[in-house]
């Protein structure tokens, strides 16, 4: 009923070896290179960090999960992001159904160390579209405050 | 180079004005995971395309090809996710009856069985 469309395999058996052969040649001298493999691809769990003047912003893609099953804690700068993704595959009756099954996954722990000290007090976080955003306000001191020194 | 440009500088200007517009709209092709259930009524596809709004995800079907496509909020290596992937479907699904729905970044796709791919259990008289 249903077939994967994989637009490499217009090309010819060798020509795809040839490109693929390629695409790796060039990962190693450019680790940036766009090397998009479908099982490297997957978001789940990824940190992207923004760092403000004034707060620090990570943003986690955590799809599938509820509000619930996901937990953030501060410690001494450490942020500890743990997640539990609902899953549709876990009893014997759906495992017999599925034809494809990618998304393996169903707990995720990942703690970082931030960049500059925060103030645990004004965290917030919030959960749409499965992304979880944690907004995280810097402490006074880390504050990137200008001070103009003059000169005698 | 622009011709209506007399000054070299404002010509400068104006391309790198145009570099940076280009930059952020600058996008990363990322293939969703998927997982797939067959049941006897229909096939359930689940899609996982986390910072995509519903207004932002596409699902169409052209020749019997099932097209998805999402604008994530989130980026990669500064540029815009978009999710994107393909599948070629058979004649056993009824693709006027196909529905889709977005929850927490997951994309769920129903594609019902048409009636004549269902099992018909025909009664067997005596």
């Amino acid at each position: 009923m249903l077939s994967k469309i994989n637009r490499k395999s217009e090309l010819s058996p060798n020509l795809r070896s040839f490109d693929e052969m390629f695409n790796n040649m060039l990962k190693q001298f450019d680790p940036f290179y766009n090397l998009e493999l479908p099982f490297e691809n997957h978001s789940f769990g990824r940190m992207e960090l923004e760092m403000k003047d004034d707060e620090i912003i990570a943003k986690l893609p955590l799809p599938g999960c509820k509000n619930d099953k996901i937990s953030v804690e501060i410690e001494n700068d450490i942020l500890t992001v743990k997640a539990e993704k609902h899953c549709c595959c876990k009893n014997d009756e759906v495992k017999n159904k599925l034809i494809r099954h990618e998304r393996h996954y169903q707990a995720f722990e990942e703690s970082i160390k931030l960049p500059a000290a925060v103030d645990s007090k004004k965290t917030t976080a919030h959960y749409k579209h499965g992304v979880l955003t944690i907004k995280m306000a810097k402490t006074a001191a880390e504050k990137n405050e200008v001070r103009i020194i003059e000169i005698n | 180079m622009n011709e209506k440009c007399t000054d070299k500088e404002k010509c400068e200007m104006k391309q790198s004005e145009e570099k940076k517009e280009m930059k952020c709209h600058e996008t990363i092709e990322i293939l969703p995971l998927v997982d797939i259930i067959e049941d006897e009524h229909a096939m359930t596809m689940y899609f996982e395309i986390p910072g995509a709004k519903p207004e932002n995800v596409s699902v169409e079907v052209a020749n019997h090809i099932l097209s998805i496509e999402a604008h994530s909020c989130l980026c990669r290596k500064g540029r815009q996710i978009v999710f994107r992937r393909c599948f070629q479907l058979g004649t056993s699904t009824d693709i006027s009856k196909i529905h889709a729905k977005t929850n927490d970044g997951v994309l769920t796709v129903i594609l019902p069985k048409s009636e004549d791919a269902k099992v018909h259990k025909i009664p067997i008289s005596e």
